[in-house]
């Protein structure tokens, strides 16, 4: 067990050097950034804002604008680049050959990578928390009318979504890792992220309450709040979405590490 | 202990279709540099592929330190350095960097890189990443990566595929020297009988994923001392030709022409043969076979079954 864990720290370790200066590693950093920037000059110079939050503390409606508004494209979509992105070094770089010559066990390369992807969205939430609560002090100070500086923040509100909104790409991420480490080309994963995404955004629409098992749809239900014609049942933190993004990611990437694990290397 | 490499009827193919490798069994002694040779196409690649456990050819078929490869690979990856085809390097990185990725999968202490990127003669603080490395240095590279874990054993394919004079005479010194200094024993791919003439100890020669002959480089030379070679200066090439053709294995060009005999023997009934059909004979002279020679014989008269 102990040596197992020790094989996958390693592992760990060499795919967070592979990354390294990799255009991935920018997008997960600018990402959240562009997007902040983008509501802090609205909040900072749009009049009609003042009216929206007459009603007290601004900080709710704030946390949840952010979060609505990456919810049903961007955040999937970077997702699925990310994914791609990360599995393609190894493809661009005909490097399987030397990850499956190390002396580690097969199934470290396919966890490490599988972690580390997963790990990098959820750097990138962190950083999306602490930019909102950043500019909203901002706010505070250069336009004081909005009343962030008189209120204290939401902070487990703003925990809570970062922690759903992060599980709600799991079931994405599970899923486009294995088309990527199936498919040696950049583009193909991305076609079907894509088409995966809009389908699941337009099946909503359908009020079936199947949607769930659509990770594509998890986190535009996550920001919506409703499966089907219900709303969604939240345990503890976590939400019904939550779940089922952990199960895709331990339980349904087994699946997907068995076919993984019989290809050939070439 | 004596084999370090040992495969026993080894077949591949993919998904059933042609076969890659037919029937290939061979052994590499500990501390020799074994020369893998072939024409391209002839199932190198694929034979190092099987036997580093890339490609699954089948249970109990490889045997890599007494230990069969599907059953124990972590622990004979640990003292294996490989280096398969073009190297696989991480581009956007340094070549030091590189390094360290390997130093972390080998759960190694990073202090033997400027070591071996010293070996390799590339320069041990340079930030330049790996995209703007020439093919020289990149190949270098990839053998820094293979020597890094201190390894009993290297197996490299085609090492010198790419490079320069310079860059293969570099490559050629670094490979003797790892075996006379450190002992470690070298499997090495090429399509070139000279570069494998030059380091190797052994040799075996595939062709069309058949196994032609193995043994010592000598033992080669030997081999073929059985089979007497004569040039034969005559008036009329074309006539003499079909007259013996039905006899000797012949080889002709416009000018030369030239028999396969199984000894000296063989000499006097064929002037005897040529005289009764009055051809003249001006000259019978032996030809002494080099390797270059013997390989092409073996590589061709492979293809025409």
């Amino acid at each position: 067990m102990i040596k197992n864990l020790k094989y996958f720290i390693s592992c760990f370790d060499a795919e967070l050097l592979k990354t390294r200066r990799t255009f991935a590693i920018w997008m997960a950093v600018i990402s959240p950034l562009f997007i902040a920037l983008m509501f802090f000059l609205v909040y900072l110079f749009e009049d009609s804002i003042l009216t929206m939050l007459n009603t007290g503390n601004p900080w709710a409606t704030y946390i949840d604008q952010h979060y609505k508004a990456i919810a049903t494209f961007m955040l999937p979509f970077f997702v699925v680049l990310l994914t791609t992105l990360v599995v393609y070094t190894d493809h661009k770089n005909n490097t399987w050959k030397l990850l499956y010559t190390m002396p580690v066990p097969k199934w470290c390369i396919y966890y490490s990578k599988l972690f580390t992807i997963a790990f990098l969205v959820f750097l990138t939430h962190v950083l999306f928390l602490l930019l909102i609560l950043f500019s909203g002090f901002l706010l505070g100070i250069f336009r004081p009318e909005l009343g962030f500086g008189d209120f204290a923040p939401a902070y487990l509100q703003l925990v809570v979504t970062t922690i759903n909104s992060f599980l709600a790409t799991l079931g994405i991420i599970t899923i486009q890792f294995w088309i990527s480490m199936r498919v040696k080309n950049l583009f193909v994963p991305l076609g079907i992220g894509l088409i995966c995404i809009v389908a699941g955004n337009i099946l909503i629409l359908a009020f079936f309450e199947e949607i769930i098992y659509i990770p594509y749809a998890h986190p535009s239900i996550n920001s919506w709040e409703i499966i089907g014609s219900r709303s969604i049942h939240q345990f503890f933190i976590v939400n019904e979405v939550g779940f089922y993004g952990l199960i895709y990611f331990f339980i349904v990437s087994f699946l997907f590490y068995l076919d993984v694990r019989r290809m050939n290397v070439k | 202990m004596s084999n370090i490499i040992q495969t026993r009827n080894l077949s591949f193919s993919y998904s059933g279709k042609d076969k890659i490798l037919k029937d290939i069994s061979f052994e590499v002694p500990r501390g020799s540099v074994y020369g893998f040779l072939g024409p391209n196409g002839a199932g190198k690649t694929t034979t190092i592929r099987v036997l580093l456990g890339l490609l699954f050819a089948g249970r109990e078929k490889v045997m890599i330190f007494d230990k069969f490869i599907e059953k124990h690979k972590i622990d004979i990856y640990k003292k294996i350095g490989a280096l398969i085809e073009q190297p696989s390097l991480y581009n956007h990185l340094s070549a030091k960097e590189n390094l360290e990725i390997v130093c972390i999968y080998r759960n190694m202490n990073p202090d033997r890189i400027p070591e071996v990127l010293d070996l390799v003669k590339l320069p041990v603080n340079s930030r330049k990443k790996v995209k703007a490395f020439s093919t020289g240095m990149k190949q270098r590279l990839g053998l820094a990566m293979a020597l890094l874990p201190d390894p009993e054993l290297i197996i490299l394919d085609e090492p010198t595929n790419g490079l320069d004079p310079e860059g293969i005479r570099e490559v050629r010194d670094i490979i003797i020297d790892l075996n006379k200094k450190k002992n470690i024993t070298i499997f090495l791919s090429s399509h070139l009988l000279s570069e494998i003439e030059k380091v190797c100890s052994h040799v075996a020669i595939i062709n069309h994923g058949h196994l032609l002959f193995q043994g010592t480089i000598e033992h080669l030379r030997a081999s073929k001392e059985a089979n007497y070679r004569v040039l034969i200066e005559t008036n009329d090439i074309e006539k003499a030709y079909s007259l013996l053709a039905d006899k000797y294995r012949m080889q002709k060009s416009p000018e030369n022409l030239y028999a396969n005999l199984r000894s000296k023997e063989d000499v006097s009934p064929l002037i005897d043969l040529l005289r009764s059909e009055n051809i003249i004979v001006y000259q019978i002279k032996n030809e002494i076979e080099s390797l270059e020679d013997i390989f092409i014989t073996l590589t061709k008269s492979d293809s025409h079954d």
